[in-house]
């Protein structure tokens, strides 16, 4: 009897799965973004076999230097090798947009999933919840938060800054991102359950006695995959700008690891001279934030039946 | 409709308060106070001058009194006294900050929409023209780059390589509200140009963003709209194209737009840090972070919460909007 | 149709006109563009109740002073007729019969000439009236040294004696660095009388904060943008202050001293651009926007990248300064303890494998140079044969291994099992020290130290719970600066007596924990000591015992960097002068016929 009830969603979900999948390789602009994205992905894991130098080896007098055969994109404020910082600072940016992607729409999918399913004041009160957190001035807020948590004397914090080192900070910025950011996922799920809800399989998997978690995770879930595959791509691109605005603002993730973020804001300072320093932490960022911003678009009309490819 | 609007009302009460709550104790939990700043440097002070200065500024109170006093004086209009900028805080940051970011941020807002409303119009009929590739790929780009970078390189070429070009003919000021050593009795239109001079790089930043924003939103319900039946059946029944578009489409696509301009306004008021930061533009956004970088609670406190009542409340005048407007929502 | 064509007219010509240059800074109408990076909170505030640096530097362009210092360190008097001396008498000592000192005083003359700006002339008044404000238990100054136990008396109209019974060692001195500024007491009397009245009844204790908030709106009718100083006594006066954006001066005429050749040759008005964004600031400068930059403007460098592009349009200076950049190390507590930092020869040889000429060469093309104390070399108790830790990594080891410390199977020092792995923390969002941070913690790493950075805001790390809690261990390495004028060092950064701890509410600044028996004896006598070629000895003796116990790593001493354009003249200053307002009243173009008195050094 289970079997039975719970038939038709996987398979309805999987043929929307399979169908978007071809539409989406019809995508060019996607297709290429993904492409650049899994590029992208590889420099970060193998950096260490990519990366011609050490991209922390300092050559102090140096400072500054124009591209040269020993260093292709030149060096920076201590001498060391851009090319080499560059990819390195793929690892922090991706690791930092894709943690907080996948934070924020965790909290946000649970959040909505069960504010649209359940109802009542379990729905008024994430609801509201999601109002009071939408209320708050982000950006300030994230400031505070971060200089909070950097700082802290609280015994778990002092401890994941003793045992972490530089890495803490990274976490910092992550938690702090991800604790503003799956607001809109969890109103985007909100409102598709309270949709799917009332279609028939849902009511007949319930009249056929299954209960209400299998219901959410068998019949709701698989079809939440389209909107928020779409909401996490596009959480990933402003992961990075915001870790990028939150450098320049001074508030960013600390030296010497280095970020297309923390690189872009230092290198600001020189642009007159040295024009070539900004560029590529710059281009990279666009780049990277372009390309998931492309899939996001390019997923969504796959998944959208009404539109043409 | 009447008993909802009131019972939202009757919410955000508690709604605000935990909101300002919570933002004064973050604030008043970071290391650091206004008086470390003044022992700094000051190989003379004494323990005694410490505990003078900690009562002096009242930061010798735990935080929940801090806060329950600040509340208090709050709800009778006192917000307090800003230390970084000498003056009430309340009146400093609405008197001062507030004009000029709003002549920053309603130009760019009301701009944006009379270009973008128009260009996602076309965009949506015209969908997969070269000209809704080129606006979508424009749209991609905007969002996509960090707004501070963008901002510092129209600064470098507008400031100084294009005047390097033109031997100083044309040039951009690098920053700022506008030029100091204006005549006081300079008239009325030299005063304008002025202002423009020093708006342009600025306003033409944040547009950028904008523009992009609200077209990309335009595009995606025009085409939703235009994808339904009702707009089908129109069509079939053999009415015009532009009649169509006009009106039928339009209006139904406008509605979502009217949300997203509503729910925007809070955010004029709140200011953009990046842009004005990178223009000198002394704003909301960047007292904000200038007030948090020195500690000054009570500004801190003052623009926060505004910003934090206007959201919501404008999310309030949303939802009752869209509910006057769309028959099928009811509330009770 | 005709309407829309001249509406088009209208619009094209406001476009045109955005885009072209008009503004014009500088030597046209007599005229100088400032920048700085930050904007005060107030100006003008005899009392200093802010303690900012660009305040004071803006306050001198509007305040007058009994006696000045100049570029080469020589006092001059401005509202005084003379400097009081002990060859002139006006200074004088009063010795016990043991001969200690008990107590000393200084009279002043005001010059009949020295006028307010409203034409009123400046009495000894005004001095009491400062004296009785600063010495009031209401007011929030951060420290009434050398004020609270002072005493004004006057002689005549114009002449006044200060006595400091306990004696104050630099009573020979007392520029505005000091205190006993001019405070306008017939234009602030209605406005105190109104402050004292509101708060006669408020309790010290319990009223403490409505008393600043009295205390706040008095002072705000005199010094802010919303409440322009009304009278001032120097050289300009306030005209306008739009807050966050510019703040315009104008020649004062009642002042009193003429530069060569008369006023109308020197500056006329004086604008300061407040852009935060010292990026922002720099483009400001480069597209000749600003004549000058204030002493709080670009970083180092910046200023180097600055003098690249010059072009001729605009000159660099660093100006050698009193700022000591430094690393204190944590002298005393369990985790400096293990970690060997308590041990002397572990101090000397992390000074060892540091190479601090590389550094500065590198980054500051040799402009601040390495520092072997912490007294400034320009002052007259630098101890010119200080120990000098030139870099030696072999010396280094020695010492390490000496102590205990050998290197295990990854490199890193050990000892009984225990890594040296040091937390260095320093300001966050100053990218020159991240930078020397970066660089230290690779050499360091060379001799097989591992350095782990922790670095947080500036409003943090000089906090409370940070910057004076070593022996806690919140730090191993903390890298900042102290900033001091030379001629009223006291040593008293290194007295056990400044030990911050729980017991003085972490009041001192002896932030290493450094505690010497011998260095507080020589302190304590040289504290004292009225007479300099003794005092001198004195510092010889403390700085032989400081380099050897290597408390702190001296690293340089900051030159401040600063921009203006050629033909401006006498906008000068030094680690004596300060600020270059302090000689207002003759800067100038010389292309209008200003006189150059002093060239920058």
């Amino acid at each position: 009897m289970t079997t039975l009830a719970s038939a038709p969603a996987p398979l309805k979900s999987r043929s929307t799965f399979q169908i978007a999948l071809k539409r989406l390789r019809r995508h060019k602009l996607a297709m290429l973004s993904l492409t650049v994205i899994v590029l992208l992905v590889l420099m970060a894991l193998f950096a260490g076999w990519i990366a011609p130098h050490d991209p922390n080896a300092q050559s102090i007098f140096e400072i500054y230097a124009p591209p040269s055969a020993k260093y292709w994109l030149g060096q920076d404020e201590l001498g060391r090798d851009l090319l080499s910082r560059v990819i390195y600072g793929s690892r922090v940016s991706l690791l930092v947009g894709f943690s907080v992607a996948f934070l924020s729409i965790l909290v946000g999918t649970l959040l909505g999933l069960l504010a649209g399913f359940f109802g009542g004041w379990i729905d008024i009160a994430i609801s509201r919840f999601i109002e009071f957190m939408l209320s708050f001035p982000t950006l300030a807020l994230q400031l505070v938060l971060s200089g909070l948590f950097a700082s802290s004397d609280a015994a778990p914090i002092v401890a994941l800054r003793s045992s972490l080192g530089a890495s803490a900070n990274i976490l910092i910025v992550v938690g702090v991102f991800s604790l503003f950011g799956w607001m809109g996922t969890a109103r985007l799920v909100r409102g598709e359950v309270l949709k799917l809800k009332n279609l028939e399989y849902t009511d007949a998997a319930r009249a056929l006695g299954a209960s209400s978690v299998r219901i959410m995770l068998r019949h709701l879930l698989p079809n939440l995959f389209a909107i928020v595959i779409v909401q996490a791509t596009l959480d990933v691109g402003t992961a990075i700008l915001s870790e990028a605005a939150l450098s320049f603002l001074g508030f960013g993730i600390q030296p010497p690891v280095s970020t297309w973020g923390n690189m872009l804001s230092n290198a600001n300072e020189v642009v007159l001279q040295y024009p070539w320093i900004p560029l590529y932490p710059g281009l990279m960022i666009l780049i990277t934030v372009l390309s998931f911003n492309f899939l996001g678009d390019g997923l969504r009309d796959a998944f959208d039946p009404r539109s043409r490819l | 409709m009447f008993n909802y609007a009131l019972r939202r009302i009757l919410q955000m009460i508690p709604l605000l308060l935990v909101i300002s709550l919570v933002i004064f104790t973050l604030t008043a939990l970071q290391p650091g106070d206004p008086v470390d700043q003044l022992v700094l440097g000051n190989s003379q002070i004494t323990p005694e001058d410490i505990a003078r200065l900690r009562a002096a500024y009242g930061l010798d109170q735990p935080i929940s009194l801090r806060y329950w006093f600040w509340l208090t004086h709050a709800l009778q209009g006192d917000f307090g006294w800003s230390r970084t900028f000498s003056a009430p805080a309340a009146a400093y940051v609405f008197e001062e900050r507030l004009p000029n970011t709003l002549l920053l941020t309603l130009p760019a807002l009301v701009l944006s929409t009379l270009i973008a409303v128009p260009l996602g119009i076309f965009s949506a009929v015209r969908q997969y023209s070269i000209l809704d590739y080129v606006l979508t790929f424009f749209s991609f780009v905007s969002f996509s780059a960090p707004i501070f970078w963008i901002g510092a390189m129209a600064l470098w070429l507008f400031a100084i390589y294009v005047p390097q070009l033109t031997g100083g003919l044309i040039s951009l000021p690098p920053g700022g509200l506008g030029s100091p050593d204006l005549a006081p009795d300079a008239g009325f239109w030299a005063v304008v140009a002025d202002k423009l001079r020093y708006l342009i790089l600025p306003l033409s930043i944040l547009m950028l963003r904008e523009i992009a924003v609200i077209l990309r939103f335009l595009r995606a319900s025009m085409l939703e709209v235009l994808n339904q039946d009702f707009v089908r059946t129109a069509r079939a029944k053999g009415l015009s194209n532009r009649n169509v578009l006009y009106r039928h489409a339009l209006r139904n696509a406008v509605l979502p737009i009217v949300t997203l301009l509503g729910l925007s306004i809070p955010g004029l008021f709140g200011g953009a840090v990046l842009t004005e930061t990178v223009f000198s533009w002394p704003g909301m956004g960047r007292v904000i972070v200038e007030a948090l970088t020195s500690k000054d609670f009570n500004v801190v406190m003052v623009a926060l919460t505004f910003i934090s009542v206007l959201t919501v409340v404008f999310q309030l005048l949303t939802d009752l909007a869209y509910a006057a407007v769309d028959p099928r929502i009811r509330y009770n | 149709m005709k309407n829309r064509k001249n509406w088009l007219a209208v619009s094209a010509l406001l476009v045109g006109s955005t885009l072209l240059n008009t503004a014009q800074a500088g030597q046209a109408n007599n005229s100088l563009v400032i920048g700085t990076s930050q904007e005060p909170p107030n100006i003008n505030d005899p009392w200093r109740t802010n303690n900012l640096v660009i305040a004071t530097e803006i306050t001198w362009f509007m305040e007058a002073h009994l006696i000045g210092k100049d570029d080469n360190g020589d006092l001059y008097p401005e509202i005084a007729t003379r400097v009081p001396s002990l060859a002139n008498g006006d200074y004088k000592i009063v010795k016990d019969a043991k001969g200690n000192v008990i107590r000393n005083s200084v009279t002043f003359s005001i010059r009949k000439d020295a006028k307010w700006s409203d034409g009123t002339a400046i009495t000894p008044k005004d001095f009491q009236f400062w004296l009785k404000v600063e010495q009031d238990d209401r007011v929030p100054v951060p420290t009434r040294e050398p004020w609270d136990k002072a005493k004004i008396t006057v002689q005549d109209a114009d002449t006044f004696t200060i006595t400091f019974d306990p004696p104050y060692l630099f009573a020979d001195q007392i520029t505005s660095a000091v205190g006993l500024n001019p405070a306008p007491s017939a234009a602030m009397e209605k406005a105190w009388s109104a402050f004292d009245a509101a708060t006669k009844n408020l309790d010290s204790k319990t009223g403490a904060k409505q008393i600043t908030d009295e205390w706040n709106k008095f002072i705000a009718q005199f010094t802010t943008s919303r409440g322009l100083p009304k009278v001032v006594s120097g050289p300009f006066k306030p005209t306008s202050w739009r807050a966050g954006n510019s703040l315009v001066l104008t020649r004062n005429p009642n002042y009193w001293i003429t530069p060569k050749g008369g006023a109308d040759k020197y500056l006329q008005t004086v604008q300061y651009r407040f852009i935060a964004d010292t990026n922002t600031l720099k483009v400001n400068m480069l597209s000749g926007q600003l004549d000058a930059l204030s002493y709080v403007g670009l970083t180092f460098d910046q200023a180097i990248e600055a003098q690249r592009s010059e072009r001729g349009k605009y000159k660099t200076y660093f100006v050698p300064g009193a700022t000591w950049e430094h690393v204190d190390i944590a002298n005393a507590g369990a985790r400096a303890q293990s970690l060997g930092l308590t041990d002397k020869r572990v101090r000397q040889a992390l000074l060892y494998s540091i190479d601090r000429d590389a550094l500065v060469k590198a980054l500051f093309q040799g402009k601040q140079p390495v520092s072997n104390t912490w007294v400034s070399p320009i002052g007259k108790l630098y101890k010119k044969d200080a120990k000098d830790y030139n870099f030696d990594a072999a010396k280094a080891k020695a010492l390490f291994a000496a102590a205990g410390w050998k290197p295990g199977p990854d490199g890193i020092l050990a000892k009984d099992g225990k890594k040296m792995s040091l937390n260095f923390a320093t300001t966050a969002g100053n990218k020159l020290r991240e930078r020397v941070q970066q660089i230290l913690q690779a050499q360091w790493k060379a001799v097989g130290v591992d350095v782990n950075i922790q670095n947080f805001p500036s409003t943090v790390v000089f906090s409370n719970d940070f910057a004076p809690r070593s022996a806690e261990g919140k730090w191993d390495l903390f890298m900042y600066a102290w900033s001091n004028d030379p001629s009223v060092e006291r040593g008293d950064l290194w007295a056990s007596q400044f030990v911050p701890s729980k017991d003085n509410a972490y009041a001192g600044q002896n932030y290493p924990n450094f505690k010497d028996a011998d260095y507080d004896k020589l302190w304590n006598d040289a504290k004292t000591e009225f007479d300099l070629s003794a005092r001198v000895k004195l510092f010889d003796k403390m700085q032989a015992i400081w380099t050897d116990e290597v408390p702190s790593l001296p690293l340089y001493f900051r030159a401040n960097p600063y921009t203006k354009v050629p033909g401006l003249v006498n906008y000068t200053y030094t680690a004596y002068s300060l600020y270059p307002s302090w000689n207002a009243a003759q800067m100038g173009w010389a292309s209008r016929g200003a006189a150059e008195t002093y060239p920058q050094k």
